[in-house]
């Protein structure tokens, strides 16, 4: 219930904040002559998204007492997340000619996580986070991005597990042209289902715009063929996973130098499979994703043993997972006018970077629904809709 | 596990709304503007550096041409009754209008000027070249329809 409240209280505050309270505001006057059209502040749209992804029920082997105990292994995962641009600065060169330009972003997101093994209760992990993304366009090649995505995790209703941690990305990415991009960076992360610190290498080949292919690695590869305007699909492989941290309820972890309440659980999928994405507008986009999960793991670590040590914890358990599918499928909503960015390489990079580094350190891909699709016919019914483009002397 | 189902679906409706409202008003003239880039860009053959330099300009221009065009408007449209009572009003009126085409022409010359120093100046002509052509396919667009 405390969740429901919660999710409440962030869907009206972002309506307020979205509105910035106009149904609350009196002074707005039809007949006021000096009312002006505000220009868009931002190149980026304020975007919520809502995840769903969930795994096959997997039987678990019997070569040791805790896969005993567990018996079977499947999960599904929830997750809600929204970004807003709160700061857009853009910088001139002396005579005007060149533009680069300065974003800063909050990121965050919910995501709750049913973990469902056969031989023992079911648990509820939830991640919060609340994060700050920077992006630095110099109008040229260069774009750097940053992210510090500190998030809270826990093992609902066991408040004794609430565990505090911090993922971060730093990135510098080169658009040599609208083919090719090459990125690398560093990345803390816990999407392996422990506490990693990555280099973080990727390139691109092809326009974000039309058939690309994208290897990032640790997040991912992605190769992208758009079908018609309106529809994108992809065949991909990416970890999906995570570290958390789980109340001992069920003496999973025991023995002799073993006496706290709660474990870290490490998990993570490498998911294989086929995506379509479907953008109506740039305001809407949604995808329906399935395939393999083609290397799965989970992990149990002790936590007394992991004080101990500073980098990637020691598991007591680790049980590698049979193969199964998944299914996954999101929506993507983007409000608010934005500045344009049409054949603009950079931005169209920059906005690919804020689409695919997903805060929480979820590696949720939003999908590039607010990139532009190269243009094609437009059918014109009503003289205004065009009424700024011609001039009485055109029509002669 | 209802309630949770519930919850989703109906903060799903109240997003779509929201988002519909804003999506409408747009979703046309995102096409047009979509169309008319595609359509420069075939027209005028823009190196690698002169793309990254001329487009995020030109996007600047339109969108300040907006503005200018969106503010008058909001003052004068299809719902406007352009029969003045009063000569006050008829003036206002011009006013207005000889306001807009100033705006329009004094940011097209500053944007020239600056496309001028990015771009040789047979490029910037073929620019002014591809944006009538564009406005004429436009205009057989709508005799077809």
């Amino acid at each position: 219930m405390k969740q429901f409240q919660l999710h409440i209280i962030l869907l009206i505050s972002f309506v307020f904040f979205n509105t910035k309270l106009s149904a609350f505001n009196n002074n707005n006057n039809n007949n006021d002559t000096t009312k002006t059209v505000k220009p868009p502040r931002h190149y980026f749209n304020k975007t919520i998204y809502i995840d769903y992804y969930l795994t096959g029920k997997t039987k678990l082997d019997t070569t040791g007492p805790v896969s005993i105990k567990l018996k079977s292994y499947q999960i599904n995962q929830f997750v809600f997340g929204y970004n807003f641009p709160i700061i857009t600065k853009d910088i001139y060169n002396k005579d005007s000619t060149k533009i680069s330009n300065f974003h800063f972003l909050i990121a965050s997101n919910y995501s709750k996580l049913s973990l469902n093994f056969g031989g023992i209760s079911k648990h509820e992990l939830t991640k919060f986070s609340v994060g700050c993304r920077g992006i630095y366009n110099n109008g040229k090649k260069s774009i750097f991005f940053a992210e510090l995505s500190p998030f809270v995790t826990k093992d609902n209703g066991y408040s004794y597990t609430r565990t505090y941690r911090l993922s971060c990305t730093f990135l510098y990415n080169y658009a040599a042209n609208e083919y090719f991009s090459f990125r690398a960076g560093y990345t803390r992360s816990f999407l392996w289902g422990n506490r990693f610190q990555f280099p973080y290498i990727g390139i691109r080949v092809g326009k974000l715009d039309k058939t690309n292919l994208s290897v990032q690695f640790p997040r991912g590869m992605t190769f992208n063929v758009p079908v018609g305007q309106y529809v994108q699909t992809s065949i991909y492989t990416k970890p999906q996973g995570g570290l958390y941290t789980v109340a001992n309820t069920d003496s999973l972890l025991n023995g002799n130098n073993y006496n706290d309440n709660k474990f870290y659980f490490g998990r993570y999928e490498f998911l294989s499979g086929l995506r379509i994405d479907v953008m109506p507008s740039k305001f809407f986009n949604f995808y329906l994703s399935t395939g393999i999960t083609t290397k799965s793991n989970i992990s149990f670590y002790p936590t007394p043993k992991a004080k101990k040590t500073g980098n990637a914890y020691n598991d007591s358990y680790s049980k590698n997972i049979k193969r199964n599918i998944f299914v996954n499928v999101g929506f993507v909503f983007r409000f608010g006018k934005t500045k344009s960015i049409y054949n603009n390489i950079q931005m169209y990079d920059a906005l690919d970077i804020n689409n695919t580094v997903s805060p929480g350190d979820n590696n949720i891909n939003k999908g590039n629904g607010n990139i532009p699709r190269p243009g094609t016919k437009v059918k014109i019914n009503n003289t205004d809709e065009v009424l700024d483009l011609i001039e009485t002397q055109d029509l002669y | 596990m209802k309630l949770y189902f519930k919850y989703i679906f109906s903060t799903l409706l109240m997003i779509l709304f929201i988002n519909g409202v804003y999506a409408q008003s747009d979703s046309k003239k995102d096409k047009i503007d979509a169309l008319r880039a595609t359509f420069i860009a075939k027209k005028v053959n823009f190196t690698t550096q002169e793309t990254q330099l001329f487009w995020p300009l030109y996007n600047e221009m339109n969108d300040k041409l907006d503005v200018v065009r969106k503010t008058f408007r909001l003052q004068y449209n299809t719902t406007t009754n352009f029969n003045f009572i009063t000569d006050k009003e008829a003036e206002t009126y011009l006013a207005a209008e000889l306001n807009l085409k100033q705006k329009e022409f004094e940011t097209y010359k500053e944007y020239y000027e600056k496309f001028r120093k990015i771009l040789p100046v047979k490029k910037v002509a073929a620019l002014r070249r591809a944006e009538e052509d564009f406005k004429r396919e436009i205009i057989k667009t709508i005799k077809e329809n």
